[in-house]
């Protein structure tokens, strides 16, 4: 027999983790055409239909989850006693832990970001052929995160780390 | 996950009832998984939750839940 309480937990867990999987094929669609002008056909142009497709992509599916959310909360509020029960104390940390990670993600993703942009680099790395190599390698590196995509790569990591680690601390221990 | 110094008896209380996790969790108010969790020591519960637990039983809190601390 399943409660309401388990089923509206459950509906919860689902309208995450459909969150969770739109937004990571976003990311994907959104990084490979990246990845592949980057580093295989060594050209410096972003992929703006990439950024585009995935961006829609993204947004349409946000809304879709964000409307079976509202009606979800909608259903929870009308009910007290439920609301109270399935934002219990665990669930109410694990969103807090959850939002933490998120928040570190984004601000080490732009640290990062912001390190690799290449004049810093330009001046770091000198004239050896070694040093030309990494040199390229590293441009490659960075071509995939420069503008327009880096705020959205920090946006996207942000958002795949609060879903996924809310997954991860509102999940159930089988054993042990 | 390592398990925290809270020991508690909830499996043999739910036994002694004969409550599944599913009924213990309606009366408490809070999900299965919290009560899966309180029950296998992964989580402390706040002081409201372990209250209720005990009354759900209809037992003193302290024969619920007690310090069980191997450094000590």
């Amino acid at each position: 027999m399943t409660t309401e309480i388990e089923k509206l937990n459950k509906r919860r867990k689902n309208i995450v983790k459909g969150t969770f999987v739109t937004t990571l094929i976003a990311f994907i669609w959104f990084m490979l055409p990246n990845i592949r002008t980057g580093l295989i056909e060594n050209s410096y142009q972003s992929s703006y239909t990439a950024l585009i497709g995935a961006g829609l992509f993204w947004i349409f599916s946000l809304l879709i989850f964000g409307v079976l959310y509202i009606v979800y909360k909608n259903k929870l509020r009308s009910v007290p006693s439920l609301y109270a029960a399935v934002n219990d104390d665990r669930i109410k940390m694990a969103w807090l832990k959850s939002y933490r990670i998120a928040f570190f993600a984004a601000f080490f993703t732009s640290v990062l970001w912001r390190i690799l942009t290449p004049p810093i680099y330009s001046s770091l790395f000198g004239t050896s052929s070694f040093r030309k190599f990494i040199w390229i390698w590293m441009m490659k590196i960075i071509k995939i995160v420069r503008l327009p995509n880096g705020p959205f790569l920090v946006l996207y990591i942000a958002v795949l780390c609060l879903f996924a680690s809310f997954l991860f601390f509102s999940r159930e221990v089988k054993n042990g | 996950m390592a398990k925290n110094i809270l020991g508690n008896t909830i499996k043999v209380q739910r036994a002694k009832k004969d409550l599944t996790q599913e009924q213990l969790s309606e009366l408490v108010g809070v999900t299965r998984t919290t009560i899966n969790l309180i029950e296998r020591r992964r989580f402390i519960p706040s002081t409201v939750i372990a209250l209720k637990i005990a009354m759900a039983f209809g037992v003193p809190f302290e024969e619920v839940f007690f310090i069980d601390d191997p450094s000590q």
